[in-house]
């Protein structure tokens, strides 16, 4: 049962008839109960228009929308059980804070003291009790933020949608809420699908990243999986920071970059074929000279606080380390890798059309 | 020295341009308290073309016919034009530039090209009467509504009325309990903006008019052919009293005054 699909995106395209763009491509998509699944990707990447899909908002232009394997394409928002925490929260002005969360339980035309309760529980679980008579407008962003996402938990839906709902809050602020949802999640037990741009977001909270771009999901995966083994030069540059790199698959373990054969782990590639090697910046260390695969020239250190991140030319490539150790700006330095941490990646047949092909 | 100068000009140039903008009124007010028929002796206190003035007959029924071809007029208008409002919001770039500027050319366009326009028009398909006047103020009416609702749409919080659909609002219930009430400004001085231009309105009335519709404004221009009574000059203030606070209204309703927008109280 814990495997069930509570959500299913089937061939789910959108097409704007205004200016007949295409924010979503022949999406499938197939959400389990009880996960934390999280659309990740930049601006225009369709990610919240598949969230608005799912909310209502938007209809396909084709394909199907499935709740618990049934069809909910065409059911307006207020008839799905499912609710939205919104990016600028959209609390109601007029109203105060227990009005605001009982605004759907009141629609449901439950018993006042049963709403009473359910809003006092709601209030206790986002750290806001003694609120109720407060207006939204005296609150600060992480309350308001924390209001909106009681208003939505109160009515439990099956599906609690989140539009990038900590994209207006401080980097301190946002690592609090991070925490707190996660403890949300678990408390109320609801299948979360979040909406974020923030790729550090994605890879701490969610069970399962979907990476977007251009309207067609790019990879999906749990969030190590994401990270260690992206599947193309789009999600290795936009996860991470990332050296991608021209190289020759020699064969099976053995890849040469600029001209220097370095030994990696990955196979199942064409005897020479031309592939985009991937090198995460804090997987490569510096050395003595002549002790690691290639040598170069410190161009640029920069103290980061937790790290020192270095810039190496080394040949037609200025290699991007971070290192605990620092090094000297012009000093002549050698680069080690461990061939656990080269990444091979096809290269894409047309720019256009970067869509992970899944095995 | 030099500034004394130049606030003594700028208070001069003022005061001049209230003379001339309100004197006349206010000769006029007092004229119609005055108890004597000649414009140039006053006989003293009265309000008797007052009394004479509801009295009449014939200047109850413009004035009843006035106000509610006004509140009509404006009322249909508001409809037609508020949902124009909200189509032209939604429309892209191109379609907005060009849905504006029709929406403009009315109230640019000289009245009696308006009027003899409408005129050519209704005499072609209905007979003239209430119904050709209802539908040529409705027209220009139109305008006046898009125009107020319009700010008010553009800078409405949409997210809020998706937020209560998405707790289990229906369409209308979120329409009117989260977009309504944040268009009321715009709604409140649109239809009264509309209002007063129906009042206000002689040339397009009088040429898209049948026999026996008259409202304030053709009347009198019918009576004063037959020679200035004092009763128009109360006729005429009660009117002005009643156009000033309308406009006291739209510029100082609350609605108004918590969005700031001064954009409203101009007409």
């Amino acid at each position: 049962m814990a495997e069930e699909n509570i959500i299913e995106l089937r061939n789910v395209t959108k097409r704007f008839e205004d200016d007949g763009s295409i924010a979503v491509k022949d999406m499938n998509l197939a959400v389990r109960r009880g996960e934390f699944v999280t659309f990740l990707g930049p601006s225009g990447c369709g990610k919240t228009t598949t969230l608005r899909m799912i909310a209502g908002f938007d209809t396909p232009t084709s394909g199907s929308i499935l709740l618990n394997g049934r069809d909910i394409t065409a059911l307006p928002p207020n008839k799905r059980p499912i609710n939205t925490v919104f990016q600028r929260y959209a609390l109601f002005p007029h109203l105060n804070i227990y009005d605001n969360i009982a605004f759907g339980l009141k629609l449901k035309k439950l018993p006042e003291d049963e709403i009473r309760e359910k809003v006092t529980r709601v209030l206790e679980m986002v750290d806001m009790a003694g609120f109720e008579k407060r207006n939204t407008q005296t609150l600060s962003g992480g309350q308001q933020q924390r209001v909106a996402i009681a208003r939505a938990i109160v009515n439990e839906p099956e599906v609690l949608l989140l539009d990038e709902p900590l994209g207006a809050l401080d980097l301190k602020l946002r690592m609090g809420m991070q925490r707190e949802l996660m403890r949300i999640k678990k408390e109320v037990n609801i299948t979360f699908i979040y909406v974020t741009h923030d790729q550090g977001e994605a890879l701490t909270m969610s069970d399962r990243i979907i990476v977007m771009n251009k309207g067609i999901i790019q990879q999906e995966g749990d969030p190590v999986s994401i990270y260690d083994e992206p599947q193309n030069a789009f999600v290795a540059d936009f996860i991470g920071e990332s050296n991608i790199i021209d190289g020759i698959m020699l064969k099976d373990c053995l890849v040469r970059i600029q001209g220097i054969d370095v030994e990696c782990v990955d196979t199942g590639f064409e005897p020479n074929e031309k592939v985009d090697v991937v090198i995460r910046p804090e997987d490569l260390v510096v050395t003595e000279l002549g002790a690691g695969f290639t040598d170069g020239l410190v161009t640029e250190v920069t103290y980061e606080g937790a790290y020192y991140d270095i810039r190496v030319q080394a040949a037609d490539y200025e290699w991007h380390l971070q290192s605990n150790v620092s090094a000297m700006p012009g000093t002549r330095v050698g680069i080690s890798i461990l061939p656990e941490n080269i990444q091979i990646m096809h290269k894409p047949r047309s720019s256009d059309e970067e869509i992970l092909k899944k095995d | 020295m030099k500034k004394r100068l130049v606030d003594f000009i700028s208070r001069f140039y003022f005061i001049l341009i209230m003379i001339f903008l309100y004197a006349p009124i206010l000769v006029m007010v007092a004229l119609s308290f005055n108890d004597s028929r000649s414009r140039v002796v006053w006989g003293g206190f009265t309000l008797r073309w007052y009394g004479t003035l509801f009295s009449n007959r014939q200047i109850r029924e413009a004035l009843l016919m006035t106000v509610g071809l006004a509140l009509l007029s404006s009322f249909i208008a508001l409809i037609i034009g508020g949902a124009a409002a909200f189509g032209i919001h939604a429309m892209r770039r191109k379609g907005y530039v060009v849905m504006m500027g029709i929406t403009n050319i009315p109230l640019l366009n000289a009245d009696i090209v308006t009027g003899i326009s409408l005129m050519l028009w209704f005499i072609r398909f209905i007979p003239l009467g209430f119904n050709s006047v209802l539908i040529a103020h409705v027209t220009f009416n139109i305008p006046y509504i898009i125009l107020a609702l319009l700010p008010k749409i553009e800078q409405m919080n949409r997210s809020i009325y998706e937020a209560s659909r998405d707790l289990g609002a229906s369409a209308a219930r979120g329409f009117f309990t989260m977009i309504l009430p944040q268009l009321a400004g715009g709604i409140i001085s649109g239809f009264f903006m509309a209002v007063t231009m129906s009042m206000d309105d002689f040339m397009i009335t009088y040429f898209t008019k049948g026999a026996g519709v008259n409202t304030l404004s053709t009347m009198i221009y019918g009576e004063i052919r037959k020679g200035i009574k004092p009763e128009m000059y109360a006729l005429s203030t009660v009117i002005f009293a009643v156009v000033f606070v309308i406009l006291l209204i739209v510029n100082f309703s609350p609605a108004n005054k918590k969005a700031g927008n001064k954009r409203e109280g101009m007409i």
